[in-house]
């Protein structure tokens, strides 16, 4: 076994430790960080392999967590079927939201992705009678076998590890490489028989599933599900993730997840100008190690 | 005689006022290497683009294979087997050599949506064979924005190749090489062509290297075919002496 494969047994098993030796406060911020960190893995499928800067990623997070609450809450769906429509539901708006956004490259994508984002955040805002609006959709509740939050960390743990285990899989596949041609030199991946638009909606629809995902997993964490998870503020967290731990490594969202979520918790309790220390804390980042912390000491060009 | 692999029938397009491609027809037998050369502005680049479906024709037909063309994306033009290189070397700069041998490879075998299997453990006994017969072998696993001019040049040809093409196009294959490179370039164009029996069509600057490699050779002036013929009719020929030199020989 290689270095790399057991550290990661190595982390995932330390994780799943965690529960029986922590209080209960460390295992719900440790829930959160693993949630977000599987959307920051989803959104760079998009950001660090197929060189999509999507500000609208927030919305299919949203939607595979609203998806699952309201099929509970008004249709009256049992959790596991709801967790596995929610992401269902979100791959079907990244493809017709992506279906536009792909035909629009740099800036013009990034302002289709955001609008298309702020979209669904607005429907999700105003439909009140729906989705309760500004008051979230609350009363979401797990499965009573899963509710102590130990042991919905433990599936949570699980979940993420499959999720990014598999976005791994498709990150070194045919598929993932392709990607990363298409991000490099679009002409010439087109040149070489490679429908580019049709794979970037593919990378589109696969990352928003990955986001529903997270998404089902958090609404019936938090027993419940607010607008601001749509915004596309959502998305720049995401964003900023992937910067901090560095978007040409598999690892980088995770670790800029942590941080971020780290961060998030810690400078409050220091300071009221947290997020203006925040804003330090990414700029120092993206002087000094633009490639992400995690090319610190790597001397050459880092791919994921 | 069989029918030609490529035939380009009364092609024309304008840019604005600009005739850039105007009436030009000419069909390219199979294995032949057939050279298009013209002066600065003798509407190359566009034949080309026009060519490899960067650029719509105005009027015109495009016949690969017996099959109209005319219009479709580069990527389906690809799938029907006209591979290409660019005069700007366009590869994949942040992957390895072999890598991007790799993606062009699973490209042309449809195997790009394959989002299980380990890439870099795919095809690469072909990637191994298509690297060594340009000579980059020994140099798979560099990544390529770390590789020299020459060598990247090498490896545009190879990624054109990489989907088996029934024709080539060669934008300017030798366009930015040393001196000392070009005869290395030449070559390996000569032996694909010949070897592999792929019929090619080279778009190029360097006479030199034109009349030492082409069967036949077409001269492009301001947009439409001037003269057409062996490199040796085309040395002796008086209109494009003029085109060339802008004199007469002799005069």
């Amino acid at each position: 076994m290689d270095r790399a494969s057991a550290g990661w047994i190595a982390l995932v098993a330390l994780l799943a430790l965690l529960p029986f030796a922590t209080p209960e406060v460390v295992i719900v911020h440790a829930t959160d960080i693993l949630i977000f960190s599987l959307f920051a893995l989803s959104l760079n499928l998009l950001v660090g392999y197929a060189g999509m800067l999507s500000m609208g990623h927030g919305a299919f997070f949203a939607i595979g967590g609203y998806g699952a609450g309201l099929l509970v809450k008004h249709l009256g769906f049992t959790m596991v079927p709801a967790m596995l429509i929610g992401p269902v539901l979100a791959a079907l708006a990244a493809l017709v939201i992506g279906f536009f956004c792909v035909r629009l490259t740099h800036a013009y994508f990034i302002m289709l992705s955001l609008a298309f984002g702020q979209l669904v955040f607005t429907v999700i805002w105003k439909w009140q009678s729906a989705t309760g609006g500004d008051d979230g959709l609350t009363g979401i509740m797990p499965h009573p076998a899963l509710a102590p939050s130990s042991v919905y960390y433990h599936f949570v743990l699980v979940v993420v590890v499959l999720g990014a285990w598999a976005l791994h899989r498709i990150g070194r596949s045919p598929f993932g490489r392709a990607l990363l041609a298409i991000k490099d030199n679009p002409r010439r991946a087109q040149s070489l028989g490679m429908d580019v638009r049709r794979m970037q909606l593919a990378a589109f629809v696969v990352a928003g599933a990955f986001a529903g995902i997270a998404g089902v997993l958090q609404v019936f964490y938090h027993r419940g599900i607010f607008p601001n998870s749509a915004h596309w503020l959502m998305s720049a967290d995401g964003f900023i993730a992937v910067c901090i731990g560095g978007a040409n490594f598999f690892a980088g969202p995770i670790v800029g997840a942590a941080i971020l979520k780290l961060v998030g918790l810690g400078l409050p309790r220091l300071t009221e100008y947290w997020i203006f220390f925040l804003g330090v804390v990414i700029l120092v980042i993206s002087i000094y190690r633009p490639a992400g912390l995690l090319s610190l000491g790597r001397g050459k060009v880092a791919r994921p | 005689m069989t029918a030609p692999v490529l035939s380009v029938e009364g092609l024309s397009r304008s840019f604005g006022g600009v005739h850039a491609v105007r009436d030009v027809t000419m069909a390219v037998p199979r294995g032949q290497l057939r050279a298009v050369i013209g002066p600065n502005g003798a509407g190359k680049s566009t034949f080309f683009n026009l060519l490899t479906g960067i650029v719509a024709s105005d009027t015109g037909r495009i016949v690969f294979e017996g099959r109209d063309v005319t219009g479709l994306p580069p990527h389906k033009l690809c799938k029907l087997g006209l591979g290409r290189t660019f005069q700007i070397n366009s590869i994949f700069l942040a992957a390895t050599v072999l890598q991007n041998v790799q993606v062009a490879l699973l490209a042309h075998q449809g195997r790009i949506w394959n989002m299980t299997g380990h890439a870099d453990r795919m095809v690469l006994r072909e990637s191994a064979e298509l690297l060594d017969m340009l000579g980059l072998g020994d140099r798979a696993g560099k990544v390529c924005s770390t590789l020299s001019y020459g060598d990247r040049r090498r490896l545009e040809v190879v990624l054109a190749l990489a989907c088996q093409p029934k024709l080539l196009l060669l934008d300017e294959p030798t366009a930015g090489m040393s001196l000392p490179d070009k005869p290395g370039m030449v070559e390996l164009i000569r032996k694909v062509a010949r070897e592999k029996g792929v019929t090619a069509v080279l778009i190029e600057h360097d006479m030199d290297m034109v009349f030492s490699i082409a069967d036949q050779v077409t001269v492009l002036h301001q947009g439409a075919v001037v003269a057409e013929g062996t490199p040796a009719e085309i040395q002796a020929n008086d209109r494009v002496q003029e085109i060339y030199l802008g004199e007469h020989p002799g005069a």
